[in-house]
């Protein structure tokens, strides 16, 4: 037995140096200097994209993963500055009549080079006349592709503003307007007013495959897309031939991962470099990282909890104003927003310039609500339905616990509530169905212009597109809009707006609830990388700033 | 023999029914159109509609209904997905490896631990080595790995950044998932800086793998040093120590080979446990297999690909464990002659 004992000691010996060996590699980060990290970018993002064409979609997620990465819009605006600056528009002339806006184009502009599409000439107008009448000409070759819907175009009802598209010339091209509208610019300037190839549209249609112009896309972007494996990442390379000057950033890789726990780990771990919306209960380990920077943004948004307007009980004012007095909103920004937050008095953020501040906030009286409900016929409450999506949103940053603290204030005023939940893109769709009592959503603003907190979300034409979830419809209160974006001054126009937002107080369609901040955490070798209070997020000039200099 | 591998393709095929059935029950079961949550197509047109009824015999009895299912499933339609509309058979292609993999590496890991430190142990029987190890090897049995893999995360992840908690490979390797086995990708593409990216698939393995081995390590160990204590008591190996031969072989050549019998046996009965916990491992780790897919399936209710992922799991485990059986009874003399699998 002597000789077992000491095999038993060889081999103790060996399993202790296989694991010190196992230790040792353990010890050394993964992350290491290599060409392939430093050239590249990782984005921790918080879902998969719908389609890429930010034509066809409201949604944030879609719209970071494409608007600013793969294409370019005429005229772009400047967050810091507070004005429009030329994109792919030099410059651009207004005529008196308000009504014939001119746009001289750059003509150094180049598409995208892929797999699939080699383009043979430069950008020109007709790639602008052909992005903007695919939304308002119904006989359009490309209009009723991948479904024919352009929600923020339907909700600012581009189609019956504008008169006709006219090309000058390769390098000029002029909009005729139906009416005047001051907030025209500012919608080309959203994230969803982006330029497609025509002769792209052209080849593809050749081809007989014309879907593929909104899942293999085409634009002027500083990024191309490369591949897209669903729910787990989306590929980038730079753009060499970018007008602005080629990204600094070789690769460029969305890692999609929905859960924010997630995305915090992958960013302490080196996986990523940048990403999206951490929830606020996590900032403080954020903070505490050395090598992470938060950053904060007050936010253009507004979380809201709607009403569906038309089916009863909620078609009474009364009974709307009774659920309003019922929400504690001081509770609902403490618990779900950890205070990083501001209560809302109505949809347009204290930001904005259109801010109505004397509006009171609506008081938290349950005892109020209570009677309220008792006079109009409900002693003992009803039931309703609550819907809420278990996705993460940049005004909401958990929707359904913000569901089930409602669902325990309402309980003290007798309404039961039923909280109803499904995955974000049934969600939508299911909305769409109308058959909710109440659902919480939210809005970000795509451009400064206070229009874009009424129009896309709560006008007649919204409701068509699908984006009016309050299912509301007041044609005073679209007059009011409409009488706000025909005049030039901004103080004319701020009277029309305190009008609609004291028309929203009284009419209760909805209940805003927050104003969120907006957080965005990077590593700190990553720079240029600006925090946008308006659309989406963009990585054409982020870069790495080398070990030595951090 | 042959007579032995028909009895098992008879078990084999009527589980599978069996199987088949209660999914087919789910699906009638389940609220919502039950032509949805068989085709996983929301509104289908007139001509789907035909096709569909024709696939799935929908105006036919039940039974034709669960044939016309079974035709479906093993032709390799599983419908699409409600949430991706994807055929569901791509998903599970493109997914499957990923858990397979992870599976793979956790056995070997189990066996080339588990097997050296049971052998050890039992050499050290009833000594202090011995009560090290088995001692340990209950603690470690009774961790769950949901509570290990999160401690991993926080602790090796998070507190001292040495390990990734999330994914594969990062994901600035641009690496083309051809097989989907990630360092047979790697090796098959062309990447310049091959070693770095193989280090940085290692990196993000160590941790899944660990947490997925521990539980098999610790049954490996156990059944090892059982069966090795009883094999070293047996006469042949006391014969072959009072002739002076040495432990190295006595142990690689005699007593081994006799233990490995029931350890392998033990083991394939153990595969179904480490693909559930290989769901759970998945989770954490958001390793991008089908457990990850079946979970997100749950949470948004999308009902084919979950009935699909009850086929392809029980399935899997159905075969591996029909197919272990046979090699079993190949392996073992003594029971080729046996009609009915017992001993």
């Amino acid at each position: 037995m002597k000789k077992l004992s000491k095999l038993s000691a060889k081999l103790v010996l060996k399993t202790a140096l296989f694991s010190a060996v196992l230790f040792q590699l353990g010890c050394s980060p993964s992350t290491n200097d290599n060409t392939q990290r430093e050239e590249g970018l990782v984005y921790c993002s918080e879902g998969d994209p719908s389609v890429f064409n930010p034509q066809l979609t409201t949604i944030g997620t879609t719209i970071d993963a494409t608007s600013n990465q793969l294409y370019n819009r005429l005229v772009e605006y400047n967050p810091r500055l507070g004005k429009l600056e030329p994109a792919l528009a030099k410059s651009w002339t207004i005529a008196n009549d308000g009504r014939t806006y001119t746009f001289s184009l750059r003509d150094d502009v180049v598409f995208h080079q892929t797999k699939f599409f080699k383009p043979s000439r430069k950008f020109n107008a007709n790639d602008v006349a052909f992005s903007f009448n695919r939304i308002i000409n119904p006989t359009h070759p490309f209009h009723d592709v991948s479904g024919g819907n352009y929600p923020f175009f339907n909700s600012i009802d581009l189609a019956n503003l504008i008169d006709k598209i006219e090309v000058v010339n390769p390098q000029t091209i002029t909009f005729h307007l139906n009416t005047r509208d001051s907030s025209f610019l500012a919608n080309l300037a959203t994230d969803f007013a982006v330029i497609l190839s025509q002769e792209y549209g052209d080849y593809l249609l050749s081809v007989n495959q014309p879907q593929l112009i909104d899942i293999k896309p085409v634009g002027t972007g500083p990024f191309i897309l490369e591949s897209h494996y669903k729910d787990n990442y989306i590929r980038y390379k730079s753009n060499v031939h970018y007008w602005g000057g080629a990204p600094q950033i070789k690769h460029l890789v969305y890692d999609i991962t929905p859960k924010s726990t997630n995305r915090i780990a992958k960013i302490m771990t080196g996986d990523c470099d940048v990403s999206a919306l951490p929830q606020s209960s996590e900032l403080d380990v954020i903070r505490r990282n050395i090598d992470l920077e938060l950053q904060i943004q007050t936010g253009l948004n507004v979380a809201y909890w709607a009403f569906n307007n038309e089916s009863p009980p909620f078609d009474r004012l009364v009974i709307r104003q009774a659920l309003a007095h019922a929400i504690n909103k001081r509770a609902i920004v403490k618990a779900v927003y950890y205070g990083s937050a501001t209560m809302a008095k109505t949809v347009l953020p204290p930001l904005s310039w259109a801010y109505h501040r004397q509006l009171p906030l609506y008081e938290y009286n349950p005892r109020k609500a209570r009677k309220m409900l008792a006079d109009a016929g409900f002693p003992n409450g009803f039931e309703m339905t609550l819907w809420a999506a278990p996705a993460q949103r940049i005004y909401n940053p958990n929707a359904v616990k913000m569901a089930e603290l409602i669902q325990g204030q309402l309980a003290e005023i007798g309404v039961k509530v039923k909280v109803i939940s499904y995955g974000w893109g049934v969600f939508i769709n299911k909305l769409n169905e109308y058959q909710y009592d109440s659902v919480l959503l939210g809005w970000t603003a795509d451009n400064a212009d206070p229009d874009n907190f009424f129009r896309p979300i709560l006008s007649c034409a919204a409701l068509m597109s699908g984006n009016n979830r309050v299912n509301w419809c007041k044609p005073q209160f679209d007059q009011l809009l409409n009488a706000a974006s025909g005049q030039t001054k901004q103080s004319q126009r701020m009277e029309f707006y305190r009008k609609a937002q004291q028309m929203l107080y009284d009419e209760v369609p909805l209940v805003p609830i927050a104003h969120a901040l907006r957080f965005q955490v990077r590593d700190r070798s990553v720079g240029g990388m600006s925090l946008n209070p308006y659309g989406g997020i963009s990585f054409a000039k982020s870069y790495r700033i080398s070990k030595g200099n951090k | 023999m042959w007579f032995y591998v028909a009895r098992r393709f008879n078990l084999f095929v009527l589980t599978l029914g069996i199987l088949f059935l209660l999914v087919f029950l789910m699906h009638k079961a389940l609220p919502g159109d039950p032509l949805t949550n068989l085709s996983g197509i929301t509104s289908p047109t007139f001509n789907q509609l035909e096709l569909l009824d024709e696939q799935y015999q929908l105006s036919g009895s039940v039974f034709n209904q669960y044939l016309g299912f079974v035709t479906e499933r093993l032709s390799g339609n599983f419908g699409l997905s409600l949430t991706s509309a994807q055929p569901i058979l791509d998903e599970i292609i493109q997914r499957l490896p990923a858990t397979i993999e992870l599976c793979i590496y956790a056995m070997i890991i189990a066996l080339s631990v588990g097997i050296p430190l049971g052998v050890l142990a039992s050499f050290r029987y009833k000594k202090v080595t011995d009560w090290l190890i088995v001692s340990m090897s209950l603690i470690c049995y009774s961790i769950p790995i949901f509570w290990l893999g999160v401690i991993g995360i926080m602790f090796l992840g998070l507190e001292f950044q040495l390990l990734p908690v999330a994914g594969r490979l990062n994901l600035l390797f641009q690496v083309e998932p051809v097989t989907g086995f990630t360092l047979i990708d790697i090796m098959l593409s062309d990447l310049t800086s091959k070693s770095q990216a193989f280090k940085d698939a290692f990196f993000h393995l160590i941790m899944p793998t660990i947490t997925l081995a521990l539980f098999p390590v610790t049954v490996v160990i156990r059944i090892t040093r059982t069966a090795m204590l009883e094999e070293l008591n047996t006469n042949h190996i006391k014969a072959a120590e009072a002739r002076g031969i040495s432990p190295l072989i006595i142990v690689l050549h005699h007593a081994l080979p006799n233990a490995m019998k029931p350890v392998l046996a033990q083991v394939s009965l153990q595969l179904s446990t480490l693909l559930t916990s290989a769901m759970v491992t998945e989770v954490i780790f958001s390793w991008p297999g089908i457990g990850t897919w079946l979970m997100s399936a749950i949470y948004q209710r999308d009902f084919p690909v979950i009935s699909a992922g009850i086929l392809i799991c029980a399935g899997l485990i159905i075969i591996i464990s029909i197919v272990s059986d046979l090699i079993a009874i190949a392996a073992t003399t003594k029971r080729r002659g046996m009609h009915h699998g017992k001993n």
